[in-house]
């Protein structure tokens, strides 16, 4: 067998440009996968040990009736858990927003990620991804109120990973907000600041009795628990997606890559078959010859994991950067999945492996060793012959449906292969459409209004009436399921400014509770569903029935009457308004105590962030559609002209034109390319569909896709022009086929 | 002269390894001879007929068959050439596997501007009762005869036969010149046989002698005798 080993790298050798092509196109596939999952891991792991050694907070709260010192110790004892009031000024420039914090001291700790810590005043620490954007290093200087602040270094909060303003924002822009510290007398000197408590607990069955205290006693105005803050659960919602990607998308095109390897490793070891005969003559064991001819799968299997786990080293850290992107970057080192680099050695091997000695089995096992000698077998060929042979169709008509049913899988495929690739090509395009789409369209849905003023303070309409603008009131909810929050929008009767229009072309009535489309598609509720609310201040639960779907792709919410908001929270003074919609800037907005404005605008800006940062994503995956096109189509035809040299020689002794050759070896999967187009169109819309649906948990928006009429022509464009690409360069081959070269390995 | 070949050569290799499969190699043919190349193993017969019937090149030299310097013909030329003049017969019959025996002559009949009727040919060579059948499940002798009905089809003016009977037993070999004769006589095709067995140059118009790459005779064959008559 030793001998015989000696055979193994001179037939790759000969077979070189499909071994170097498998090892690599492996090496990639693995790479892919190994870093994808890795990513995950590491993003997952570096956030939760950042947060954990930072005592980022379980929740952050405010009440109407601040607790003494000492009622915070007493509370902190009785209940274990720690409590720290945190104050904090958005400071607002030309071009940007700082939010800007006091030092903490036991939870939310921030940690100097580069430079120095603030040891007097005039210092600020800016987050790292605000002063890149701002192209502001440590030592420079940052301009705030006409004062300037000397950056002594760089920091992070564990609450403010995923740097939003506001939680209701879809995306952020890092340039244009960043939190920053600075020491409690330098805050002061900006203006008013706001504040709120963040509490850790240590006793998980002393939670429910401290909220009902904290309501009780200090009536809690809003309390948000971590895994409902999008700035601290973002990162694992991150980490989640790189799993479900690397574990999904990405090993799906590894298996198909390898898939594809190994069928063309098969027709090799087919080819091997007079060799195969000539050992089994000779007395080789049948054993001994399946497992020869493993090592022909094996040693690609290994070396493209090898390489692809070289190569995931490598791609690593720019991969993890790549993901986390939206977030703070937290450098921690990266981590590897055991698990992934395990399935990424054992996967080819098996595949590749398996797949030759099961071929020589099937070899020695069908044929008897004379039939092998000569070559005088093909089991495939046998279910073939003779079909179309009565018909009057043409040679090179019988031809081409020969070789497609002459080899199903290879058939398959080559279907499977452009389906992928048309599939990537179209969803890249529905992607496109759809977020032009909703950039059009979802910003009327939400109403009239350009601007919602978040108030500080609860207000009321007799006393205080809303001279410009819509009164409406905000409160949020967990829904008792799922523990998510949900925010229950209170609406005046005659409202002008929010659009109430139910989908099913009932009106709005003021006493029931409308979702919105995105909520319903987040939540996964419909029109007649039933849930329970909890009001996460009073911890009273309540049971509504959703009346209707509002269409409404930005704002994740519930519709209902200000009044019934009012009754149901438990607001004795119905005219209580906590916001205020309006189509233009109020004009008393510096006398409103106000906590937060949101634009349209804003959202706009954010969601033209959002487009940029996916055109990268989208065109990345049209070009892989028309990559993975040309890839199919060149291997499978290309297999195809292998199999046929010799017919390919003969044609062309017997004087048939280049033309008329290729007519018949290049040809039989053009009638996939209409089929396969028209199937992946409503696959590519459903796959953007979910990936709409999807973002629509993370991000806070929910397109539809779409693929309009340009789009598909331009795709079909696309696909047709990668496929006729893929036979063009194989037209050479055919070309090149020799005559004289082909008739001389006949000649034995 | 039908054909003229004149000082052709073909080398392979460059430099210390170069060999000349033909090394200034000429001769010429009448119309409708039966011209047999003998020569032992690598003396250049297959080259010669490669390059006769246009399937490879010569380096230099001229080959005028029928008025046209084959030589010269550009790449696209050639296959033109080919298809309508040419017609070959291989030792190892190349038919082409995934084509059925009615198949594998239709295949050059649809290319051929005045083929012969494919049945009327079987019929003539015996292999009517096997054209649903697929190469593999036919005899040597039979794929012979089916090669022979593939080139003869389009009624080639050259018909090149490389080792005709090189891969057949004694009887299916004389049935096989036999035929061979036959079509000589009913389509006045030149036919061109390459062989090492002196045995089958008795049946020749020309016989020709080639030894490492060089003609070293080319004769009338005085004593020609049947296909028939030939010695097992």
């Amino acid at each position: 067998m030793k001998t015989l080993r000696k055979r193994i790298f001179r037939t790759i050798g000969k077979n070189k440009s499909f071994y170097i092509s498998s090892f690599l196109l492996t090496a990639m596939a693995i790479m892919v996968f190994i870093a994808e999952i890795c990513a995950g891991k590491t993003v997952g792991n570096n956030y939760a040990d950042f947060m954990k050694d930072s005592k980022v907070e379980d929740a952050q709260f405010t009440v109407m009736k601040e607790p003494s010192d000492d009622e915070i110790s007493s509370l902190e004892s009785e209940y274990k858990l720690s409590i720290e009031k945190q104050y904090y000024y958005d400071a607002e420039e030309e071009g940007f927003v700082l939010r800007i914090f006091e030092p903490t001291e036991k939870i939310n700790l921030y940690k100097v990620t580069e430079g120095n810590d603030i040891s007097h005043e005039g210092q600020i620490l800016l987050s790292d991804n605000f002063a890149e954007a701002n192209n502001i290093s440590v030592g420079g200087s940052i301009e705030l109120h006409g004062k300037s602040y000397e950056v002594c270094g760089f920091m992070e909060r564990p609450d403010y990973l995923y740097m939003i303003r506001n939680s209701g924002d879809i995306f952020h822009s890092n340039d244009t907000f960043g939190a920053a510290v600075m020491q409690a007398s330098d805050l002061e000197g900006l203006g008013a600041v706001t504040g709120f408590y963040s509490v850790r607990y240590d006793d998980d069955d002393k939670i429910r009795a401290f909220r009902e205290k904290l309501y009780d006693e200090y009536t809690t105005l809003s309390y948000t628990a971590a895994e409902n803050n999008i700035r601290i659960s973002q990162p694992g919602e991150i980490a989640k997606s790189c799993y479900s990607s690397g574990y999904s998308m990405v090993a799906m095109m590894c298996i198909l890559v390898m898939f594809i390897i190994s069928l063309i490793l098969g027709r090799i070891v087919q080819k091997e078959s007079k060799q195969i005969g000539t050992l089994s003559a000779f007395g080789y064991r049948k054993r001994e010859i399946k497992m020869h001819y493993m090592l022909y799968g094996i040693i690609p299997a290994l070396g493209g994991s090898i390489l692809g786990l070289i190569l995931s080293v490598i791609s690593l850290k720019p991969l993890v950067k790549y993901s986390t992107s939206q977030l703070e970057y937290i450098d921690f080192g990266t981590q590897w999945d055991m698990t992934a680099i395990v399935l990424s050695f054992i996967i080819p091997l098996v595949l590749y492996g398996f797949t030759a000695y099961r071929t020589a089995g099937k070899l020695l096992a069908k044929n008897e060793v004379a039939e092998l000698l000569t070559n005088r077998f093909d089991e495939n060929k046998k279910h073939h012959a003779g079909v179309f042979s009565k018909t009057d169709k043409k040679i090179s008509t019988k031809f081409k449906l020969r070789t497609l049913i002459s080899n199903k899988k290879r058939t398959v495929i080559a279907f499977i292969g452009l389906f992928f690739g048309c599939v990537c090509i179209l969803f890249g395009f529905a992607m496109k459409d759809s977020i032009y789409n909703f950039f059009d369209t979802a910003f009327d849905e939400m109403g009239k209004y350009n601007y919602q003023y978040y108030l500080s303070e609860p207000r009321f309409s007799d006393t205080e009436p809303v001279t410009e603008g819509e009164a409406m009131n905000a409160v949020s909810y967990e829904l008792e399921e799922s523990g998510d929050m949900i925010n229950l929008f209170g609406v005046e009767a005659d409202t002008k400014l929010i659009d109430t229009s139910v989908e099913d072309g009932s009106s709005f009535d003021q006493g029931k509770y409308y979702l919105t489309s995105i909520a319903a598609s987040v939540f996964k509720l419909k029109e007649g569903d039933s849930i329970t609310l909890s009001n996460p201040m009073s911890l009273e639960k309540q049971d509504i029935e959703i009346a209707g779907i509002i269409s409404n792709n930005v704002t994740v919410g519930i519709y209902t009457g200000r009044e019934n908001l009012c009754r149901m929270s438990g607001i004795e003074n119905e005219s209580y308004y906590n916001m205020i919609s309006s189509s233009e800037r109020l004009t008393d907005e510096n006398d409103i105590p106000v906590y937060t404005i949101i634009s349209k605008d804003s959202l706009k800006q954010q969601m033209d962030d959002v487009i940029t940062t996916l055109s990268t994503i989208i065109y990345l995956v049209m070009f892989l559609g028309v990559f993975i096109c040309i890839i199919f189509v060149y291997i499978c035809i290309n297999q195809i002209i292998n199999e046929n040299l010799l017919n390919v020689s003969m044609f062309k002794v017997l004087g048939y034109r280049d033309k008329e050759i290729n007519s018949m070896v290049l040809t039989p999967y053009h009638i996939f390319v209409p089929i396969v187009f028209l199937l992946s169109i409503p696959a590519s819309k459903a796959m953007a569909q979910g990936m709409w649906d999807m973002y629509a948990g993370m991000y806070n928006f929910q397109a539809s896709a779409i693929l309009s009429a340009v789009s598909i022509i331009i795709a079909l464009v696309l696909f047709v022009g990668s496929y006729i690409a893929s036979l063009f360069i194989l037209r050479k081959k055919v070309f090149k086929a020799d005559m004289v070269e082909v008739l001389k390995d006949n000649r034995e | 002269m039908y054909i003229e070949v004149k000082d052709v050569v073909k080398k392979y290799g460059t430099g210390s390894s170069e060999v000349r499969a033909l090394d200034n190699a000429g001769f010429s043919l009448e119309n409708g001879d039966i011209c047999v190349i003998l020569g032992p193993s690598g003396s250049g017969k297959s080259t010669l007929l490669n390059i006769l019937g246009g399937i490879d090149k010569a380096d230099s030299g001229s080959l005028v068959i029928d008025g046209k310097d084959i030589a010269a013909l550009e790449k696209k030329q050639l296959v033109e050439y080919r298809r309508n003049d040419v017609g070959f017969i291989f030792q190892f019959y190349n038919l082409i596997p995934d084509l059925n025996v009615r198949e594998n002559i239709q295949a050059v009949a649809d290319i051929s501007e005045k083929p012969m009727d494919i049945d009327q040919v079987m019929k003539e060579l015996g292999i009517s009762e096997f054209a649903e059948r697929f190469p593999r499940e036919l005899s040597g002798g039979q794929q012979q005869r089916v090669a022979i009905a593939r080139a003869v089809i389009k009624r080639p003016k050259l018909l090149m036969c490389d080792e005709l009977t090189g891969a057949l037993d004694s009887k299916s070999s004389k049935n096989v010149l036999c035929l061979i004769e036959k079509i000589n006589q009913l389509y006045n095709s030149t036919v061109i046989i390459i062989t090492h067995n002196e045995n089958i140059a008795a049946m020749a118009d020309r016989i020709i002698r080639l030894k490492d790459g060089k003609v070293i005779s080319c004769e009338q064959n005085t004593n020609k005798i049947k296909a028939e008559d030939l010695e097992a």
